[in-house]
């Protein structure tokens, strides 16, 4: 097994992978061999310990060091408020948590935790007791404000939570609690109870809570949240606001159930700002910033009476979400944006996009598909449809479907691409290729368009053409990574590592092309026999949001373990796998272990794949399997056109 | 080799694991400390301590042995822990501490889900049988330091708290399984485990073969616990914050440590809690 157990608590993190297990600590920067007698006791209470199956051993530090900040934040957030304390030891809570709050996680982890529960009486946060500490400690201030700003609507999301009759929990009530509580659910509840218009409403909340998966594991999860929050009323719409200190004689109050001023069309003629800012936010992974800046730009252009505006808002900021791999709120923001805006059909088209990004296909399809009956002009949903056709493996549909759509618009792009892209999926190349050039003719600008011409002109085995293409886009287009991708795959079948490397070296793995990037030198590093670096470069792309992506990287992992000698490994790392590109590389392990009866098995799920490539491969493997039947393909030769179908998914 | 049990007061046969009588409901005793008192056990302790002596005589250190023997009628159990698992333990009874830190998730995460899970089971199935989930750990100790790979500070526990119910194991029982009887089946051998009060009987056993005639007094604490290397306490049932009389811990040096100690302090003076806090450099 491999993964991570990590204890801010413990201030201890414990990395298995294999049999073996390593500790890491807080304090030490070196990784120790732990013994299994140790073992058991490192984390003290094991529930008070996350788990992190995804986790390398070069992340688990950072996490580890996440989870410490966290709990120790926790800890003097609790000091600060707990009034048995002396003022000294307070203020000495206050300056240390001062520094921590810098961190939006960190800031979220207290949040998630003091909005599950109203504070207790006399605690000095509830008392308003504040002073010059106030202004050393600004942070650990809004943080005070906030949470007493909300103390009434955290009483009813827990009043309504506590009256659950205790026989629909089937006896997993303080598990599930805990997980709403860590997950914040408990928050959003108290701030619609509160009715703070920057949030989302109530009927989004309950969405939200009915479409997160981690409360799913719970017995009867979805009677339990109905009636909890059918319980919670919804607020009284105010404007929103930043937290604000109020003066009155010269003293600070609190500011519960008190409306706040703010200039009503300032973040209206702002919007392209306040994108920028949500933008940045994203970027620095300050999540809740983000989610709070949403909030108040969506809670503006709904108040301006323009709900298509919001709608819109949510769609730009759902793509860009897309972009940086961010699923959760490229779904979460076109969900709302669809709420806000059911008749658009630009919003019906960033909703099923969302739900492709998701791996939610039939989803996405029927939405798709409403939309083009709705809006049979709309091209965006007709050239969506055909592409969640593809990601279905439905190849033959998707091109009647891209073929339909460029007879009927001929000027998209789009869709001849498309089309261009499943003849060649289809193995049809020379319809690909000449559906591409005229494509180029016409948009000699596409940097797609262009770029599949080279791809298929490296699936013909055109290759010095196909380098002169790549080499000719890069040139015009030098800023785009999925060219240069390309074109070092090209350059990595030719054996030209340096010049590929020079290519694909990226400080960052945010976007997509990115991570493709990264599995590329991955890939280098295993040709040149550095299996020690091709290892830990792919064991970091196993943490991609892109599910194809990292499956990428997890079938090159087990093709590094075939050249290894480790087939078991290899096997065992495959096989959770379901895309066609990993049953390909299970068909040629179970090859080479003689287990020929799975192999064959495995090669009947393929056998209905119209995927060219996939069907040579397999053949080929199934030529070569055979007792008694001449080899045609050497175990070195599958290895190579393996990797190259990886490298080229 | 097993004793039959019965129950002191109606005779009924008790179960190793047993610790109240299933037919009476009388108080049968501690199944850790009883099964160290058995005499099975004891025999085969009392032989290794007594080879111990004559070891020790033979090699000229048995005055040495001695003296380590004295200093271990004072030893102490030591749990280790975190800072901010002593400041959880100690704020237990707060009810901010209880509104908004007692609750944790273990994300669905099933308890076979992680070796750590399996590996605590498989042992202390052995040695506990059928109570394993009622036994505490802790490390037997001279001069109040745990062992610090389990935590940075360390909390004494008082001997008034855990005499009756505790019993010590030659070493880490999971690492000694591994070592001496690594099948499953095999029985765990005679001699290593002994009652709280003979624990200097065990540890001197243990002890003999790393004294010289040069050591001195200030060198036992390592030699009864070094590293990962050390005497394990086993205790049944729970502790809380009342059991414990020192917390020794390192001076700390940056702020949110200073604050935390600094509250910790507090909590101890305010609420009257028996323990002494002790920094060290």
């Amino acid at each position: 097994m491999t993964g991570a157990l990590v204890s801010g608590e413990a201030r201890v993190a414990v990395f298995f992978k294999g049999g073996g297990a390593w500790c890491v600590r807080a304090d030490s920067p070196e990784a120790q061999s732990v013994s299994e007698g140790l073992l058991p006791h490192l984390l003290g209470d094991p529930a008070s310990a996350d788990f992190y199956p995804e986790a390398a051993l070069e992340t688990t530090r950072d996490l580890l060091v996440q989870a410490c900040n966290a709990e120790r934040s926790l800890q003097l957030a609790l000091i600060s408020m707990d009034a048995s304390f002396t003022r000294a030891t307070r203020e000495l809570a206050e300056d240390a948590l001062e520094d921590f709050l810098g961190d939006s996680q960190v800031l979220e982890f207290i949040e998630h935790r003091l909005y599950s529960k109203p504070l207790p009486s006399d605690t000095c946060w509830e008392n308003g007791d504040v002073d010059g500490a106030e202004l050393r400690f600004p942070k650990v201030a809004a943080l005070k404000h906030a949470v007493v700003a909300v103390q009434t609507s955290i009483e009813q999301a827990r009043a309504a939570w506590d009256a659950l009759p205790e026989d629909i929990f089937q006896e997993s009530r303080s598990q599930f609690e805990a997980v709403l509580v860590e997950t914040g659910a408990f928050r959003k509840l108290s701030n619609v109870a509160h009715g703070v218009a920057v949030q989302p409403s109530k009927g989004e909340v309950q969405l939200q809570l009915l479409s997160d998966r981690r409360y799913q594991m719970f017995p009867n999860w979805r009677n339990i949240l109905v009636a909890w929050t059918k319980a919670i009323p919804s607020g009284i719409a105010r404007l929103p606001h930043a937290i604000q200190e109020q003066e009155e004689d010269g003293r600070h109050h609190r500011v519960r159930d008190k409306v706040l001023q703010v200039k009503p069309h300032a973040a209206f003629e702002n919007m392209k700002l306040q994108k920028a800012a949500i933008l940045e936010q994203l970027a620095r992974g300050s999540f809740g910033q983000a989610e709070r800046y949403v909030n108040e730009l969506v809670a503006h252009q709904l108040s301006g009476q323009r709900p298509d505006l919001a709608a819109n808002s949510l769609c730009d900021l759902a793509r860009e979400a897309k972009g940086r791999g961010l699923f959760a709120y490229q779904l979460e923001w076109s969900r709302r944006a669809q709420e806000i805006s059911p008749g658009d059909p630009y919003v019906h088209n960033q909703f099923a996009d969302a739900l492709l990004g998701q791996g939610e296909l039939e989803e996405a399809l029927a939405t798709y598909e409403s939309t083009v009956k709705d809006f049979p002009g709309n091209v965006v949903a007709r050239n969506g449809q055909a592409e969640v056709l593809k990601a279905l493996g439905r190849f033959p549909e998707a091109l009647v479907m891209y073929e339909s759509t460029v007879k009927d618009f001929p000027q998209d792009v789009v869709a001849r691409n498309g089309q261009a892209e499943v003849l060649k999926a289809l193995g049809r190349l020379p319809e690909a290729l000449a559906t591409y050039e005229s494509t180029v003719k016409d948009f000699p600008e596409n940097v797609v368009a262009r770029n599949g011409q080279a791809e298929v002109l490296k699936a013909l085995g055109r290759l010095p053409d196909a380098l002169t293409a790549y080499e000719s886009t890069v040139k015009d287009f030098p800023q785009d990574v999925v060219v240069r991708n390309g074109q070092a795959t090209l350059l990595v079948q030719l054996n030209r590592y340096g010049e590929a490397e020079a290519l694909v070296q990226t400080e960052h793995t945010r976007t997509r092309s990115e991570w493709t990037a990264l599995h590329i030198l991955a890939s280098i590093r295993m040709k040149q026999g550095n299996f020690g670096e091709a290892d830990r470069l792919l064991s970091r792309g196993a943490q991609s949001p892109w599910v194809d992506v990292r499956s990428r990287f997890i079938g090159t992992r087990a093709l590094l373990r075939i050249r290894m000698k480790k087939l078991q490994d290899a096997e065992i790392l495959i096989r959770s796998e379901n895309s066609m590109t990993a049953k390909v590389i299970q068909i040629d392990i179970y090859r080479r272990m003689k287990r020929i009866g799975e192999a064959q098995s495995m090669l009947r799920e393929l056998r209905d794949c119209s995927v060219a490539e996939i069907r040579n491969l397999t053949r080929d493997l199934d030529q070569n399997m055979k007792p008694g039947v001449k080899r045609t393909v050497t175990d070195d030769e599958f290895l190579d056109r393996e990797l190259v179908m990886l490298m080229a998914a | 080799m097993s004793v039959d049990l019965a129950c002191p007061t109606c005779s009924t046969k008790l179960r190793e694991s047993e610790k109240d009588c299933p037919s009476c409901g009388s108080f049968c005793w501690f199944p850790n400390v009883r099964k160290a008192e058995n005499p099975v056990e004891r025999a085969a302790l009392d032989a290794s301590y007594d080879i111990a002596l004559s070891n020790a005589k033979a090699r000229g250190v048995d005055s040495v042995l001695a003296s380590y023997t004295a200093a271990l009628a004072d030893s102490v159990a030591v749990v280790c822990q975190s800072l901010d698992q002593v400041k959880t333990l100690l704020s237990s009874d707060r009810p901010v501490f209880i509104s908004f830190h007692q609750q944790r998730s273990s994300k669905g995460r099933r308890p076979e889900d992680t070796p750590i899970e399996t590996q605590r089971v498989a042992t202390d199935a052995r040695v506990f049988p059928f109570y394993f989930e009622e036994i505490k750990f802790a490390a037997l100790s001279l001069d109040g330091k745990g062992a610090s790979s389990y935590g940075g500070c360390s909390l004494v526990l008082r001997s008034v708290a855990i005499q009756k119910r505790t019993s010590v194991f030659w070493e880490n029982s999971v690492d000694f399984c591994n070592r001496v009887c690594a099948i499953q089946s095999d029985p765990i051998p005679a001699g290593y485990r002994a009652p709280w009060a003979s624990r200097a009987k065990l540890a001197t056993a243990k002890g003999e073969p790393l004294l010289g005639s040069g050591t001195s007094p200030t060198e036992f604490s390592r030699i009864l616990l070094e590293g990962d290397r050390f005497v394990e306490v086993h205790i049944y049932g729970p502790f809380n914050r009342e059991s414990f009389d020192r917390l020794l811990l390192p001076k700390p040096t940056k702020k949110d440590e200073k604050a935390m100690v600094a509250a910790i302090r507090e909590v101890i003076s305010n609420d009257g809690l028996p323990i002494k806090v002790e920094e060290y450099l």
